[in-house]
């Protein structure tokens, strides 16, 4: 993935494109303003990081330029954060607003999200494989082909982060970012009692053994 | 005015005029002029001064009640001098101009306040612009270098956030102009969004969230709302004591109006307090017990939500919780107008 990052403070931009290199992504600082339309088109990148208020032309107008000849997904940065200015950066054809200051974290999911949702073909399945057996996310169930459980919304929630993440630990703080970023708020208690119940209901395919606990780190599904 | 309060305010020139008419019948009755030329003299002067008192004092009544009632019903009584017709007699017309004069200086003034005001007010937001970039850059910093920098330093810049934010929507809520967008938003997103930025705040006190039958829709300005939702989980926050630790957030949809209940397990407020919440630097018993507070929160939560439409209250009781509710207007009216 290749990320184009414009922004006008130097520093901002080096951080933005150091956090997103350590969270794996390819980055490309684009910093001449004059012909910025033209170095975005010879990048090639995956999705642009855009501020508003910069030197030479304004961010608005760049992205309703780009919009005209590429359908490169573009999150906008502003600390501009009105209603008005929102509207005005979505009728430019922006994909996504993020007012500053960010937390790194949720402009993170915010650019996921938006990739996820403007790369063709790499569309979820609904069915996942963990290993045995499948969790079904349009139905809310687990199954191995002979039984079918089914589960609750923060269950299957728990499982697809678990899932997705097949042979790496998650952490208890991952996964309840992860139920947060999904509007599902539950504290840590719920988090436990959700994971027993899951469990439970894994038992009932004979995987009880699926999710391991790994003491002091979290969990990990095989 | 009535013909009484006009009588009195001549009666000099009344007393003058009759002294004068009693003197010229004396001195006639004294020079032998004939009865007859005397009485004549003196009832037709005497009807003369009545005929010009009557007519003047109709031209005259007929202006300054017109001031009086007009005065009465404007709800913005220095606007008078737009709206009045100028009368045909002298007084009438000087008092009108100095009148006119005066609105116009009048309103040079206010027009100046306002001017510095919105001035300021811009300021405010460069300001606040300017300040958010730092944070940014920080809090990315502290992203980058966690071996350096640990959670509480994101503590303190969300601090300086919370409290720019505040600042840029103080400027904004005494600014006379209306600089809100209302569109149909949904109560579930602004919501989830808030509390997906306290996220750290609220598991680490452990609180439990409850959130049911938000995906209803309204008309507000999302950044608005999101500020108002802000305050009052800050303050469910602070206040949440001992005990049940829970936060309840629904929303009912009326005929004409939708509700929102935020709800809290917290120690509530006592009666005495309560009249005076919305009242700007009042914190109160809760304010005193040791948590920092400023009385700002709820001040700019009412004032924004007047500005906006919408009806914002509170019920509590000591020890019992606190219940915001905020209701958006959603008649067959809005619907109309916002289509």
């Amino acid at each position: 993935m290749k990320l184009l990052i414009i922004e006008d403070d130097d520093k901002l931009r080096t951080e933005l494109a150091r956090f997103f290199s350590m969270e794996g992504y390819e980055t490309e600082e684009l910093t001449d303003y004059e012909n910025l339309e033209e170095s975005v088109l010879k990048a090639h990148g995956d999705l642009l990081l855009l501020d508003i208020g910069l030197p030479v032309n304004d961010g608005k107008f760049l992205c309703r330029s780009l919009r005209k000849k590429t359908s490169l997904p573009i999150v906008i940065i502003t600390s501009q954060d009105t209603e008005m200015n929102e509207l005005l950066c979505m009728n430019y054809g922006a994909d996504d607003f993020m007012a500053k200051p960010f937390n790194p974290q949720i402009l993170l999911a915010h650019v996921e999200a938006v990739l996820k949702r403007t790369m063709a073909g790499n569309r979820e399945d609904d069915k996942i494989e963990c290993g045995g057996f499948w969790l079904d996310v349009s139905r809310s169930t687990i199954g191995d082909g002979r039984q079918e459980a089914e589960l609750t919304k923060n269950e299957s929630r728990i499982l697809f982060s678990l899932a997705r993440n097949r042979g790496k630990i998650l952490s208890r703080d991952q996964i309840m970012n992860d139920l947060w970023d999904s509007e599902l708020f539950v504290d840590d208690n719920t988090l436990t009692v959700n994971m027993t119940r899951l469990r439970a209901k894994l038992e009932l395919l004979g995987k009880a053994q699926a999710i391991k606990t790994k003491r002091g780190q979290g969990y990990l599904l095989e | 005015m009535n013909y009484k309060d006009y009588l009195k305010d001549h009666w000099l020139s009344i007393c003058i005029e009759a002294l004068f008419l009693v003197t010229l019948l004396i001195f006639g009755g004294l020079t032998q002029i004939p009865l007859y030329f005397l009485v004549i003299t003196g009832v037709g002067s005497f009807l003369l001064g009545l005929g010009l008192l009557c007519w003047d004092y109709g031209r005259k009544k007929e202006f300054y009640e017109e001031l009086r009632e007009k005065v009465r019903d404007l709800d913005k009584a220095y606007l008078l001098p737009e709206i009045l017709s100028e009368p045909e007699f002298l007084e009438g017309r000087l008092a009108c101009q100095a009148m006119k004069e005066m609105g116009r200086s009048m309103a040079e003034r206010v027009s100046s306040y306002e001017q510095k005001q919105k001035e300021y007010k811009e300021y405010i937001e460069l300001w606040v612009h300017e300040i958010k970039l730092p944070i940014a850059t920080g809090k990315l910093l502290v992203e980058n270098n966690r071996q350096f920098y640990d959670e509480s330093m994101i503590e303190e810049l969300d601090k300086i956030d919370a409290y720019a934010e505040q600042a840029l929507f103080y400027a904004r809520s005494s600014y006379v102009e209306k600089d809100y967008v209302l569109k149909k938003i949904s109560l579930r997103k602004v919501t989830s969004e808030v509390l997906k930025k306290n996220r750290k705040l609220l598991l680490e006190e452990k609180i439990s969230i409850q959130c049911h039958d938000l995906d209803v829709e309204v008309f507000s300005d999302s950044k608005w709302l999101a500020f108002i939702l802000q305050q009052i989980l800050s303050n469910s926050i602070k206040y949440m004591g001992e005990g049940e630790r829970t936060l309840e957030w629904y929303a009912e949809k009326g005929r004409e109006q939708v509700k929102l209940y935020l709800r809290d397990t917290g120690i509530g407020i006592s009666a005495g307090d309560l009249p005076r919440i919305w009242d700007k630097g009042f914190t109160g018993e809760n304010g005193r017990i040791g948590k920092k507070s400023t009385g700002i929160g709820l001040y700019l939560c009412k004032k924004l939500c007047e500005k906006m439409g919408h009806r914002i209250e509170i019920v509590s009781a000591r020890g019992r919780g606190c219940m915001v509710i905020i209701r958006f207007p959603l008649g067959s009216m809005t619907e109309e107008i916002f289509q």
